[in-house]
């Protein structure tokens, strides 16, 4: 389960988060989506620490860290329970595929080698790149890149994996592939909080729609109750914008 | 004394006697690149993040060192550093060895000049990576030891193959302070014969300069095969 309680973020006088609130429950998946430069990246960043938040709580199974006085270890423990996979890859560009998807299991998790390269060789057959577990990043497309980042997300086995536009970066054809590796793994019952602007794919997949706008969540509810019947005017007018015809169709 | 012709076998014959020497050179050069080169790192964390008093001072002795030829440097530090220490603490430095004051010297000047190299190859690494670390749960530890270090390497091997080559050619400044290394053994063999085979004996020197400072290309360029992984495109 992961909680988050009372939010906030400014940076120096741009209040990007305000007292936001959030309780995703294990094996949940939940879409963020919002207009650009509400602070959905902003918020899964503060999940993980990436972004210290200037106040509020963040509770990931048994921990909780309040940003009045983290301490390192606290801030740690939030990583060792997450795990993000990023707009931009951010595969390690020294290493092979497979060394990406081993190191952090054997420096972080402190598995044996072999342990670690087994697990690797798993994940990254789930996630079809198997066959290129020698190569470097710069040899793979931007979609197998993905792949691979997932892969290594999952195999430090976190409590929930933090997505920001996972498919943002990448054309149709590599973007249909990274999806279907994203189902795959909701289907193994990973929790996820997904930031997305495939708002086709976001109400297939999910359980659950959180609108985003201005630093605040707005509303939130299954996919058919956001998209079909937005009770919050500016829920309505973001979807009038994402489908400019008449939206229920689309529904 | 009338000057001979060129003299391939006086070379050819004092050849390992000043081979004899490499020694000398050698370890000062290791020695001087192992404390300037953690001396930079030092500096280099300073001026990342240390306070802003630091910052200031060790910008301003970059500039002062940076403007120092090496030989005066060396001189300074030969003759300074006894009066100094000893007007402030009393203790004397007279049992220590020429060549430690030519290591501080060196240390000191590629300390200041390598702290620049390393601050900026810092910069270099891309923050997406170190964010990687971070939310794969990578201590400050690790993530300095595991992404900064090897990514940061093949930034600057290039830098640190100059920086030694530099360093092997300051060493020769130290026949001046009548310590034998390369250049001083040629040149005691030249002072030997009288001064007639000074081209031969400088010839020689430099052959011997020349051969090191192979080495060290060689040795850097497999270096940078190393860390270069993942830069090109390797044929798969
Ligand atoms: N490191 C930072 N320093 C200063 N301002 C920042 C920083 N990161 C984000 N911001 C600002 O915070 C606001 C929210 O940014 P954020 O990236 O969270 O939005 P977003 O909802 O993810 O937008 P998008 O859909 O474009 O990705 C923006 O105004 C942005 O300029
Ligand atoms: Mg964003």
């Amino acid at each position: 389960m992961i909680k988050v309680e009372g939010l906030s973020k400014s940076f120096n006088d741009n209040k990007v988060l305000e007292n936001v609130d959030l309780t995703i429950e294990n094996g949940e998946i939940v879409s963020i989506i919002g207009p650009s430069g509400t602070g959905k990246t902003t918020l899964l960043r503060c999940i993980n620490y990436l972004e210290r938040p200037d106040k509020g709580k963040v509770t990931i199974d048994d921990l909780t860290v309040d940003a009045d006085n983290p301490s390192k270890k606290d801030i740690h423990g939030l990583c060792l329970r997450s795990g993000m996979v990023f707009q931009s890859y951010n595969l390690f560009h020294n290493k092979t595929v497979l060394e990406n998807v081993m190191e952090a299991q054997v420096i972080v998790k402190k598995r044996s080698r072999k342990e670690a390269r087994e697990r690797a060789l798993e994940e990254l057959k789930k996630v079809g790149m198997l066959d290129w577990k020698d190569h470097y990043p710069s040899q793979l497309s931007g979609g197998q890149q993905q792949r691979v980042a997932i892969a290594r997300a999952i195999s430090m086995d976190p409590s929930i994996l933090l997505l920001d536009e996972p498919t943002s970066a990448l054309d149709p054809e590599l973007t249909k592939e990274v999806q279907q590796t994203i189902r795959n793994i909701a289907k193994d019952g990973m929790t996820m909080l997904i930031v997305t602007h495939e708002i086709e794919f976001a109400r297939e997949l999910c359980n659950r729609i959180v609108f985003m706008d201005e630093g605040h969540i707005v509303e939130q509810g299954t996919p058919k109750e956001i998209f079909s019947n937005p009770k919050e005017e500016r829920t309505k007018k973001f979807i009038q914008f994402l489908f400019p015809q008449d939206y229920q169709i689309y529904i | 004394m009338i000057k001979d012709a060129f003299d391939l076998k006086f070379i050819l014959d004092n050849l390992p006697k000043i081979i004899g020497a490499l020694p000398v050179t050698i370890s000062i050069t290791l020695i001087s690149l192992f404390f300037g080169w953690m001396l930079g790192l030092i500096f280099a964390f300073g001026k990342v993040s240390g306070p802003r008093w630091l910052r200031e001072v060790l910008k301003l002795l970059t500039d002062i060192l940076r403007g120092i030829p090496t030989v005066v440097l060396l001189y300074v530090v030969y003759f300074g550093l006894p009066q100094i220490v000893g007007s402030l603490t009393g203790a004397s430095l007279d049992g220590w060895s020429k060549q430690t004051f030519v290591v501080i010297a060196l240390a000191l000047e590629l300390g200041i000049s390598s702290s620049e190299m390393f601050r900026s190859a810092y910069n270099s690494i891309r923050k997406e990576q170190i964010e990687a670390a971070w939310a794969l749960g990578y201590t400050k530890i690790q993530r300095f030891l595991k992404v900064i270090v090897p990514q940061g390497l093949f930034v600057i091997l290039p830098n640190l193959s100059s920086a030694v080559l530099s360093i092997i050619q300051a060493t020769a400044l130290v026949y001046t302070l009548g310590i034998y290394d390369i250049l001083g053994k040629a040149r005691q063999i030249d002072t030997n014969e009288a001064h007639v085979k000074t081209f031969e004996m400088y010839l020689a020197a430099a052959l011997i300069y020349w051969a090191l400072a192979g080495v060290v290309t060689v040795i850097f360029s497999q270096l940078e095969k190393r860390f270069g992984r993942g830069r090109k495109v390797v044929a798969a």
